[in-house]
């Protein structure tokens, strides 16, 4: 089979970098990376093929300089290029500045991206698509004299569904947001929401939304081809979430069964369809608790989460992205599409939890990954690095795959106790913690789940007899006399690993 | 060998007694029977009373950063142990330091000013995310180090800050 594309250029850092460019080297596709000035010595542009510096570590003045990107693929002579997540992935001007380049971009096309970065329009063409939206409802402006109809607001209320929010329509910042339980209370609540509106931002008009109680965030991945065809490979649950950033996703959901996987599907399918979706996607949706799903927003781009995907089904979603883009066929058919067990991913992030959750920067003193039968890293960064305040604070992402969700997570725990990272914070015994929780045990999860069960988390902190004992071998073998072990051997790896044990001290 | 550690809770006594296959290991007067495995790289192998455990160790001045069953612990060289500690390391020193690289946002103090303990002095920013550098004691801003809007690495010089004597 020949490869789709000769060469492309991967606009993006980090670990997505690295992760496509793996995939090129087995498609047999060489790689063209780009890098900041800070970046010029970082993974994935040691382990591209090429490399063009962009300019200075700051994103606006690098990663986000679509002239400088564009001429990089044209120096280089670069077919494609990747946009990895994050940077420019959903921007369609930058989509739309490839193709006017002669570049193919490995995505959507910029009409695609552009209509559903609108949220008010993505949501008009999920309604049309009948895929299922939070129901909400504008009220009528309020009368000459400021005041609502009772009455209409009422029956407007009904229709929507309780409980719901009361939201100003062109509000934030939570001013003119009320919750409301029950019919009698919505016309006070509405009237209350649109003074509260008209003085914070001028206008009194005010927004129903049903509210919904401690949903899930559930997210199905689709891909179209440019021949009409589409599929969803299954659901990720994401709601292990902290200020809205995933830290921890799973896939199946312990919250679907067949028939609801079915449905969301389904209506996931549909609207990749109503847009004529080419290449990798997802479909966002909130669950509640009696099943009900409604559209959340649709993210034309590959997720960081795509591992777990990839490891229940067996498929690599970047060597699809490739074919499909090169304008070929997808490379399965619904029905060859067949979860089998359940994988759960971690996000290792340069944070200190027990500080507020500040980002940590500093060098990597030590860093070593974890390994074992289906124990999958997907790394940014190696020992030695340096992490810097310009970029993303995560750092690494760590899969595991087993048979079934409570080994997976026997899995991961075992996995993280095994992930060393030294000289800055990261969250990695916090994913423990969370891991640890009896309710992520039951698969109880939602969008809360952190607030409600972390809330108070502090780290240990203090040393335990094992680990005194460790720092004490450790300044026992820095002693040039006393090296643990046995009787000093010829092996030249050995006496390798002393000399660099030296070198650290 | 004998160690003295200042961890969170205070200074920590411990003691490597026995050859290099076979010790024991006292802290704090209470003794555990110790086989020590593998070592180097930055990876220690052992076995503390009958069980088997793996520990990543790793020396950042008179600081020992040490990772075991998924938890990070900082502990440092004290006393006669601590050969490079210098005052500058717990804020003893004039001169002010940053542990976080970020940048500049705005300087809240001029040269000259006294400042009381826990004042602000400047407010740095990383990531996105913005923190304010207090003085740990009572003294007199002698030099400004650094400019509004400058990026910093980590461990730059931030200001002169001449403590009163205590």
């Amino acid at each position: 089979v020949s490869v789709p594309f000769k060469k492309i250029l991967i606009a993006n850092r980090g670990e997505i970098a690295c992760r496509v460019i793996r995939t090129c080297r087995e498609m047999g596709v060489a790689t063209v990376a780009v890098a900041s000035e800070a970046d010029l010595q970082a993974l994935h542009a040691r382990l591209a093929d090429e490399v063009v510096e962009i300019g200075p570590a700051p994103p606006l003045e690098s990663y986000l300089r679509v002239d400088r990107i564009l001429a990089a693929a044209r120096v280089t002579g670069a077919e494609a290029i990747h946009p990895g997540y994050g940077f420019l992935a959903e921007n369609a001007g930058f989509a739309r500045a490839c193709v006017e380049a002669g570049l193919v971009f490995i995505g959507p096309s910029p009409a695609v991206i552009e209509a559903m970065g609108e949220k008010t329009a993505a949501r008009r063409i999920m309604a049309g698509a009948g895929v299922p939206v939070v129901p909400g409802a504008l009220l009528p402006p309020p009368g000459p004299d400021g005041e609502l109809d009772a009455v209409a607001v009422r029956a407007i209320a009904d229709e929507v569904g309780y409980p719901l929010l009361v939201k100003a329509a062109y509000g934030g910042g939570g001013k003119g947001m009320r919750l409301v339980r029950a019919g009698e209370d919505v016309a006070a609540a509405a009237a209350g929401a649109a003074r509260e509106a008209r003085k914070a931002f001028g206008d009194g008009l005010v927004y129903l939304e049903r509210y919904l109680e401690r949903p899930r965030h559930v997210e199905f991945q689709i891909f179209g081809d440019a021949h009409g065809h589409a599929v969803h490979l299954g659901e990720r649950e994401c709601s292990i979430q902290r200020r809205h950033q995933k830290i921890i996703e799973e896939t199946p959901s312990p919250a679907l069964d067949p028939a609801l996987r079915e449905r969301m599907g389904a209506a996931a399918v549909a609207a990749a369809a109503a847009v004529g979706y080419v290449g990798a996607g997802t479909v966002e949706f909130l669950l509640a608790a009696d099943g009900s799903f409604h559209f959340l927003e649709m993210n034309t781009r590959l997720q960081v989460e795509h591992p777990v995907t990839e490891l229940v089904l067996g498929v690599d979603l970047v060597r699809a992205q490739l074919e499909t883009a090169a304008g070929r066929p997808l490379p399965w058919t619904q029905d060859e599409l067949r979860p089998r067990g359940h994988a759960i991913e971690c996000r290792l992030y340069a944070e200190d939890p027990g500080a507020g959750f500040l980002p940590s920067l500093g060098r990597l003193l030590l860093y070593r990954e974890p390994t074992g039968p289906n124990v999958r890293v997907d790394a940014g960064i190696c020992e030695g690095d340096t992490v810097t305040l310009h970029y993303d604070p995560m750092l690494a992402k760590l899969s595991v795959h087993a048979e079934r969700r409570d080994a997976a997570v026997d899995r991961m725990r075992a996995a993280l106790a095994e992930y060393p990272v030294l000289g800055i914070t990261t969250n990695v015994e916090y994913l423990r913690a969370v891991l640890d929780q009896p309710a992520f045990r039951a698969g109880d999860t939602h969008t809360g789940f952190l607030d409600e069960h972390l809330a108070g988390w502090t780290p240990v902190g203090e040393p335990d007899a094992a680990a005194l004992a460790a720092v004490a071998l450790h300044a026992a073998a820095g002693a040039p006399a006393a090296v643990p072990g046995a009787a000093p051997s010829a092996d030249p790896w050995r006496v390798l690993g002393r000399l660099r044990l030296r070198g650290l001290d | 060998m004998h160690l003295r550690l200042k961890t969170l809770q205070g200074v920590r006594e411990l003691q490597l007694r026995g050859d290099a296959a076979r010790r024991e290991f006292v802290l704090d007067d209470v003794a555990y029977a110790l086989v020590a495995g593998r070592c180097g790289n930055g990876t220690v192998e052992f076995t503390l009373d009958g069980r088997r455990r793996r520990a990543w160790v790793v020396a950042e001045g008179d600081a020992r950063h040490v990772f075991l069953d998924g938890r990070v612990c900082t502990v440092h060289l004290h006393g006669e142990d601590a050969a490079d500690a210098t005052d500058d390391a717990d804020g003893g020193g004039p001169e002010l330091r940053t542990r976080l690289p970020g940048k500049v946002v705005r300087i809240l103090v001029r040269e000259g000013e006294a400042v009381r303990a826990g004042q602000p002095l400047l407010i740095l920013e990383a990531m996105k995310m913005e923190t304010e550098i207090t003085a740990a004691r009572a003294g007199r801003v002698e030099r400004i180090r650094c400019a509004e809007g400058e990026v910093l690495g980590p461990d730059a010089p931030l200001l002169d800050l001449l403590h009163d004597p205590d």
